[in-house]
This record gives C-alpha cells, sequence and structure tokens, in this order.
C-alpha cells in the first residue's frame, strides 16, 4: 500500500512544531525578499583572490615552493568559499514567512548554527507597522512588519519579520484578519 | 610532492564531510517545513519537502569537481 509523504517523514520533527487548531487554515506562505541574497555578492573578493593564486601558482615552475604554495592556498581558499557560499544561500532559502487565520510564524535558518520559529497569535496582535528604511528598501518595495502585542517594542527582534516583500499590502491583508477575528470575538 | 596530495586529500576529505553535513541539514529542516506545510494546508508538502534540490544537486556536483579536480591538478603539475 502505497503511504503518504507525511507518514513517511522522521517522527521527530514533530517535536518541533506548533499545535495547530483543527480548522486553522494557511492564507499566505510568503518568502523573503531576494534583497536577503546581496551578500553573496561578497563572493567576487575570494574568487579574484582564487584566480590570482591558480594564475601564479601555474605560471611559476613546478619545482618552485612558491607555486606550489600558491596552489594550495588557491585550494584552500576555494573550498572554503564554496562551503561558505551554499552555507548562505541553503540558509537564506530557508526562511519563510507562513499567515495562517490565526497565527504569524516567521521561520529563520542558518544551518547548525540556528534554527528560530517565531510564532504571533493574531488574536494577541494589537497593531501591525511597516518599517521600509533607506532608498534600497523603497526602491524594490521590502521592508520590517513589526507586530505590537501590547507591552512589546518595536526594538524587540522578535516581533519584526524582516526582508517582507510588498510590506503595505501584507499589513492591509494581516490587519483585514485581525479584523475580523475581534468582530467575530 | 607526495606530501602535497596527501594534504591536498586531506583537505577534500575534510571538505566532504562538511559538504555532506551542510546538505544533510538543510534535508532536514526542509523535511520538517514540508510537514508544517502539509498539516496548514491539508495538501500533500511534496512540492515542498523537494524545493532547494536544484541547489543541492549544484552544490554536489561542484564539489565533487573540486575533490577530483584540485588533487588532479596537482599530481599533473608534479
Amino acid at each position: 500500500m502505497k503511504t503518504s509523504l507525511l507518514e513517511r517523514l522522521p517522527w521527530k520533527f514533530r517535536k518541533a512544531m506548533p499545535e495547530f487548531e483543527a480548522d486553522e487554515r494557511l492564507l499566505k506562505v510568503l518568502h523573503t525578499h531576494w534583497m536577503q541574497f546581496a551578500p553573496l555578492l561578497l563572493v567576487i573578493f575570494p574568487l579574484s583572490l582564487i584566480i590570482g593564486l591558480l594564475v601564479a601558482g601555474l605560471t611559476l615552475p613546478a619545482s618552485s615552493l612558491l607555486g606550489t604554495t600558491s596552489l594550495l592556498l588557491s585550494m584552500v581558499v576555494s573550498v572554503l568559499t564554496l562551503h561558505w557560499f551554499f552555507h548562505l544561500i541553503l540558509s537564506i532559502s530557508l526562511n519563510d514567512i507562513l499567515i495562517t487565520d490565526r497565527r504569524i510564524l516567521f521561520l529563520s535558518s542558518k544551518l547548525w548554527l540556528r534554527d528560530n520559529m517565531h510564532e504571533i497569535l493574531n488574536r494577541r496582535i494589537n497593531a501591525v507597522e511597516v518599517s521600509k528604511k533607506g532608498v534600497l528598501q523603497n526602491m524594490l518595495d521590502y521592508g520590517e512588519l513589526w507586530f505590537d502585542t501590547g507591552g512589546s517594542e518595536s526594538q524587540d527582534r522578535t516581533q519584526i519579520v524582516p526582508y517582507v516583500p510588498h510590506p503595505y499590502h501584507w499589513e492591509k491583508q494581516i490587519s483585514d484578519v485581525i479584523a475580523r477575528i475581534k468582530r467575530a470575538e | 610532492m607526495n606530501a602535497v596530495v596527501i594534504f591536498s586529500l586531506s583537505i577534500q576529505i575534510l571538505s566532504l564531510i562538511t559538504g555532506y553535513v551542510i546538505m544533510a541539514e538543510y534535508r532536514k529542516i526542509r523535511h520538517r517545513r514540508a510537514r508544517l506545510f502539509m498539516e496548514l494546508s491539508q495538501s500533500d508538502g511534496r512540492m515542498a519537502a523537494r524545493q532547494g534540490h536544484v541547489l543541492l544537486w549544484i552544490y554536489g556536483l561542484l564539489l565533487a569537481i573540486f575533490i577530483v579536480g584540485w588533487p588532479l591538478l596537482l599530481f599533473v603539475r608534479s
């Protein structure tokens, strides 16, 4: 008999999940803005170093110590760069924002270093604020959403979701959901 | 030159282990997300579980090229 993917996933993942209500509905899954990948452009510096060392290593005679050292250094830097680059790109691609009719989940990870899940219950949210700072955020239409849960401060990083694409649109959507919940109460 | 090849091979083995560890952690978190999406949307989370597969393939391919290529380059040059 064919088993579903849910049944085949390891049971231990169940522990790290919030308890969902039976009628809870997923409204939207948002991926954070691509500007998060901007630090990857720094790869240009190690790349130029690798090319420089490689050229030096290959042009010098095979018996020269300097040539061999250059090649070995080039190898070490290239391996480190490869792992740094993919560690960063894979970590960033794991940042997701889930909006349900009961809660907002902001999931962020840095492989082996950090695995965060911020959960903000919609009924606890008093207001949603948008913050767009600087030319880039305004030009590319992304920013931060801050959820005021009463007593929380805008400096409290656990209440802030960064790199939200089209933040004003999502502020309106979330505010509408919260207004519906409050009317129902 | 033997010392150079041995050094290079040890770096490549360490690199292989690092790559495997990073990929395994990524797959673990991706599967956990798939479970999360499935529980919430009552859909099969196949798509969520498969996300990032292309990245993993590129990473694996580059790693393989590095692991074979560097010691080979050093060996040929010697």
